[in-house]
């Protein structure tokens, strides 16, 4: 019982999951708007348990011989997840009641996804990590089908479940060559038997690299990136918001707890992978962006950059390193959802996702215009917005370890992707708005657009997320 | 500790009411500009933000009074964000030093505020006045409260920009724009130095930008003079800058374009004094410089000399009060050379009351008969009188007679050259003395030819005295300018003499009664030449300029400084810059146009392997997997160790 009542916010999370779909079963015709805000509710409360949590987890602890650890680090990356289903559950109340012919079922599965990336980011295990793994992704296959009326949408989902079991081959095939090799899945115990300085024996380098590949893969990071931006574009636009965040968080949470837990002995042999990957989805995914036409498709490249940045932070492989991480994928939620609940709006309104809907916007939905032009520019790192913070504490972070050809590469990259980001508000701004009319904005997607502006542009002040980021290391005030 | 209590217990003992002093400012900056700029709501302008400066004044004088009473700072300071090592903060700082500016900010603005609500009536932009007024006095008192360089920093540029768009306010006039651009141009040319010693702080890995740690330092004797130095000469580039020193004070004459309480409160009371300021915030860095603080005697004590013979010869009534203000804000920055810290500050605080009194009452006199021609003013005297008297007070304060503010100011500032240990100090006293001779004359001068005599201008004929809401401030003005020199004795509410609430640990600073009775002298001949000449006419000045052409024409041209400054900056940097267009025309422009054709080139190839075939994308995942498996394999002798357990 007391084990179980340490793991209340996966618990909940299913409760919730299993709640919000009886919900639906309670009116069986009409409207079912008001389930966005349940569900939105019931969010909130979990991010309540999560806080609570945070503040009493002082020390680790670890349940089940350390099938599970407990953490602050974990509570921080639980409150991201379950932030994000709390942001698009609101938001999508109507484009779901208007789409979705379940939609019971679309809320259920955002937290049950949410439910697995907790675990993901609970895990001690190979086993739980992938268990986790499961819980999330299955759930995201389906989301991403979800909007059965659109053809498109159900190739998203065909390609995702193709590409993310092949994915997960390659996991369970890396894990097995670890459990061979160390004879544990353990995450202590794998860690033991890796002495600080000295190679890796092969056997453990291949389980590890596959591990990480399979990781790499979730996180949509280059050269595992491909299946991206075609289910990115496929998916109904609030599940692109959710998949493109809080399930790339939980990648990285995976990939920290590993990479800087047991295999911190081992960061000379496999700091040069990371920053491979870092470097190699900046570059492709920077430069594949720059020839979008379809704004879905885009902000997908740019998400495979925007794990670039933050894969940066993890081959720091420093504390300082995983503080930046946790704070770029905090800002990141905030940033890329709020982009994409402005492109579910003009998408709604325009009927299509190409660059060229927006042309004007200013003139015809002024406050959506300064929005997205925010998320924008926080995504493209201009200061004092929330995406700059996270930005430079990942560079920094790098730039102390000595990695300064990732962090030169990463500002080039940067400047790079500013084309593509201001392309869209040159569109907004400058192009004519010609025929177009205004967009319509429903009250929970405009409070959630509201949400997600407001913290990228507090977050100017980010000393308190810091704060939490850090476990509580860097203290937010004081007396000098 | 948790996040929850940590805050809690904040909220419960520090001083966070001190961020209110700038923030309500802001705040009603925030309403104004957001419901009040258009016409039939622009009347409430003022209506918020003068109760938003009474507040601001409220929480200073307390904050006056406790530091006063107890002797230690008030201090409240956030951690903004963590960069590396470093802590930048956002805090407030109130010490004696800051918290008599404040009083000062908030009482000349709240006073010059009153005064707009009749001189900017019916004008165009009523509203956007007012708002741009508000962001100013946020931004002038964040500057003064601010903890920390880098913070001081933001402020202090922002008060440039307020000052730009002030000076600009009458955009559609050449002039004024001509002049807004000229005044950001200069002071963001000294700006440059304070960047500069930011940057220098951050490499010296000192971690902290907070005045209080650097002072702690600088007293320690943790900082080399070579670090204090350069770092103080850097910082003092700024205040050259934004206090109009030599050689960048030529920016200061031509921002009277603005509107005269714009020029009253930024241009000779406040933002000006923002200079003086920042030298004596950083003292205890410029106290173990020796050289810094020479450089620094030496830039006050030319700049006044210099502009007070330039006023001599001006015209315009508010280019008088301009020169004026250069030459005085001179006298400060000696005052701290010299090492009369207590009487630089004491000074800029009278300074701020009688200065703003003087520009004050130029407005009125302009608003009544729309000149700044002072010869085609005269017997002004007679149809404003309280403009008059107020002004006249205001000179005599300005010309140093005893007992008026500007007496025990400037006694003190001659005190300290007297008996300060710098080399050449002599030379300064000389420069104090022969400049408080010019002060009284100019002043007079000025007086004589607008309020004495008979009107030299139809327009001068029929003036009339300006209204209570422009009279009011004048008045209450003119009474803080006679009884300012009593802060020297007592500072009310703290119960100590100005000296010892602004300047814990400076020491005491010695009076000289032969220092005294010469300022006074000279001050009086000064007054007695001015009435000769112009009140009495019985010395004739054209008959000087016709004896002294060459003399004449460098004073009326002030110095040809502005010449050279155009000769520099046409001959000079047009040139360079010419080079350095070419290079980016042709060199750097080319590379970015070629790395732009290569990046859309690149993306145009990439995004080919994107064809939408689930199977090539298996096919590259697995083949990146085994790619990443063979690099990493390779590194081993052989693939034969693959199951090796490690012993």
């Amino acid at each position: 019982m007391e084990t179980l009542l340490q793991l209340r916010c996966e618990l909940l999370a299913l409760g919730a999951a299993l709640l919000v779909m009886l919900a639906d079963l309670v009116q069986p015709r009409g409207s079912r708007r008001w389930l966005g805000w349940f569900s939105g509710l019931l969010a909130a409360a979990v991010l309540a348990v999560v806080v609570d949590s945070w503040t009493k987890q002082v020390q680790p602890a670890r349940l089940w011989e350390g099938a599970v650890t407990l953490d602050r680090l974990g509570f921080f990356f639980k409150g991201i997840f379950i932030l994000g289903v709390a942001v698009v559950s609101v938001a999508s109340t109507d484009f779901a009641a208007r789409r979705f012919r379940f939609v019971g079922e679309y809320y259920g599965l955002l937290f049950l996804s949410a439910t697995g990336m907790m675990l993901m980011v609970s895990a001690g295990d190979l086993l739980s990590l992938y268990l986790g793994i499961e819980l999330t992704t299955l759930s995201l296959y389906a989301l991403a089908a979800y909007g059965k009326l659109s053809p498109r949408s159900g190739e998203a989902g065909l390609k995702y479940i193709v590409l993310g079991a092949t994915a997960s081959a390659v996991f369970l095939f890396g894990a097995s060559l670890v459990y061979g090799v160390a004879g544990t899945t353990r995450f202590a115990e794998i860690g033991r038997q890796i002495l600080p300085w000295t190679a890796l024996t092969p056997g453990l380098a291949a389980g590890g690299l596959l591990v990480l590949a399979a990781l790499a893969f979730k996180i949509a990071a280059a050269p595992f990136h491909m299946w991206a931006p075609d289910v990115y574009q496929g998916a109904p636009t609030p599940v692109t918001a959710f998949l493109s965040t809080a399930s790339k968080a939980a990648g990285f949470a995976a990939i920290i707890r590993i990479l800087l837990g047991p295999m911190l002995g081992a960061a000379e042999s496999w700091i040069t992978v990371v920053i491979v990957l870092s470097s190699v989805s900046m570059v492709v995914g920077n430069l594949i962006a720059i020839s979008q036409k379809d704004i879905k498709r885009m902000l997908a490249y740019s998400g495979i950059a925007q794990a670039g940045y933050a894969l940066a932070g993890v081959a720091s492989s420093s504390e300082m390193g995983i503080v930046a991480t946790g704070f770029f994928l905090f800002q990141y939620l905030f940033t890329n959802i709020g982009a994409f609940l402005v492109v579910t709006a003009v998408g709604s309104s325009a009927g299509n996702d190409e660059i060229a809907s927006y042309n004007g916007l200013c003139r015809r939905s002024p406050l959506l215009a300064l929005a997205m032009l925010v998320f924008l520019l926080s995504l493209g790192g201009i200061p004092p917005l929330a995406g700059f913070w996270g930005k430079l504490y990942v560079f920094w972070a790098a730039a102390e370890r000595g990695l300064y050809g990732l962090v030169f590469l990463g500002v080039l990259a940067s400047v790079l992707s500013l084309y593509y980001y201001l392309m869209v508000a040159r569109a907004m701004y400058i192009e004519p708005a010609g025929r177009r009319p205004g967009v319509k904005v429903g009250f929970a997607l405009a409070l959630g657009i509201a949400v997600c502006a407001l913290v990228v542009v507090g977050l100017a002040y980010p000393t308190p997320l810091l704060h939490f980021a850090s476990g509580g290391m860097w203290a937010m005030s004081g007396a000098r | 500790m948790t996040g929850r209590m940590v805050l809690l217990q904040a909220l419960l003992t520090e001083h966070y009411d001190l961020f209110l002093i700038p923030g309500l400012p802001f705040l009603a900056a925030l309403v104004i500009a957001g419901f009040c700029l258009r016409p039939p709501r622009e009347r409430l302008a003022p209506a918020l933000l003068i109760p938003a400066l009474t507040g601001s004044l409220i929480l200073s004088v307390r904050a006056l009074a406790e530091v006063g009473r107890e002797g230690v700072p008030l201090t409240v300071s956030y951690a903004w964000l963590w960069v590396g090592s470093a802590r930048l903060d956002i805090g407030c700082l109130a010490d004696g030093l800051s918290c008599v500016m404040l009083v000062v900010v908030c009482t000349v603005s709240l006073l010059v505020q009153i005064y707009s609500i009749g001189y900017m009536k019916g004008e165009i932009g009523y509203g956007r006045y007012f708002a741009f007024m508000s962001i100013f006095s946020g931004s002038m008192l964040g500057l003064v409260i601010s903890d920390n360089l880098l913070q001081t920093y933001i402020f202090w540029e922002l008060v440039g920009i307020c000052s730009y768009l002030l000076i600009g306010f009458w955009y559609r006039r050449p002039s004024a724009a001509a002049a807004a651009k000229k005044a950001f141009v200069v002071t963001r040319f000294g700006d440059l130095g304070f960047m500069v010693a930011i940057i220098l702080i951050f490499s010296q890995k000192w971690w902290t930008f907070n005045f209080q740690q650097i002072a702690g330092m600088a007293h320690g004797g943790n900082i080399a003079a070579a670090a204090a130095t350069p770092l103080a000469l850097l910082l003092f580039c700024a205040a050259v800058g934004k206090s109009a020193q030599f050689p960048l004070h030529i920016w200061l004459p031509d921002a009277m374009e603005g509107p005269t309480p714009v020029s009253a409160l930024i241009h000779a009371a406040t933002m000006v004094a923002a200079g003086v300021y920042l030298v004596a915030r950083c003292y205890a860095l410029f106290a173990i410089a020796p050289v810094a603080l020479f450089v620094v005697a030496l830039i006050g004590a030319i700049t006044l000399f210099l502009a007070a013979t330039m006023g001599v010869a001006e015209n315009d009534i508010k280019r008088v009060l301009a020169y004026s203000t250069i030459s005085q804000l001179g006298y400060m920055m000696m005052a701290l050379g010299v090492g009369g810290y207590v009487a630089g500050v004491f000074h800029l605080t009278t300074h701020a009351f009688f200065k703003a009194l003087l520009f004050l009452t130029a407005g009125s006199v302009i608003h009544a008969i729309h000149t700044n021609d002072m010869w085609k003013m005269g017997g002004l005297g007679k149809r404003m009188p309280i403009t008059a008297v107020t002004c006249l007070l205001g000179a005599l304060a300005l010309a140093g007679i005893f007992p008026l503010s500007g007496f025990w100011s400037k006694d003190e500032i001659l005190s300290a050259a007297w008996f300060s240990h710098l080399p050449g100090h002599w030379f300064f006293f000389a420069a104090g003395l022969v400049t408080v001779f010019l002060t009284a004359f100019y002043m007079f001068r000025l007086w004589f030819l607008t309020f004495a005599g008979e009107p030299r201008s139809e327009e001068a004929a029929h003036a009339h005295e300006s209204p209570w809401v422009m009279g009011g401030p004048l008045v209450l003005l003119a009474a803080l300018a006679v009884v300012a020199g009593g802060l020297k004795c007592l500072v009310p509410g703290t119960g100590h003499g100005f000296g010892a609430v602004v300047g814990t640990g400076h020491g005491e600073e010695a009076v000289s009664h032969a220092a005294m009775a010469l300022s006074i002298l000279a001050a009086l001949a000064g007054i007695g030449l001015a009435w000769a000449a112009y009140r009495a006419r019985l010395v004739s000045p054209a008959a000087f300029n016709a004896r002294f052409p060459a003399v004449h024409a460098l004073l009326k041209n002030a110095w040809y400084f502005d010449q050279g400054w155009r000769w520099f900056a046409t001959r000079v940097v047009l040139a360079g810059s010419g080079l350095a267009a070419w290079f980016d025309r042709h060199v750097v422009n080319g590379m970015v146009d070629g790395v732009a054709w290569l990046s859309g080139w690149a993306s145009r190839q990439l995004r080919t392997a994107q064809t939408g075939q689930v199977q090539f994308y298996a096919i590259v995942l697995t083949a990146a997997v085994v790619a990443g498996l063979l690099a990493v394999l390779a590194r081993e002798a052989s693939l034969l160790q693959l199951f090796q357990v490690r012993p």
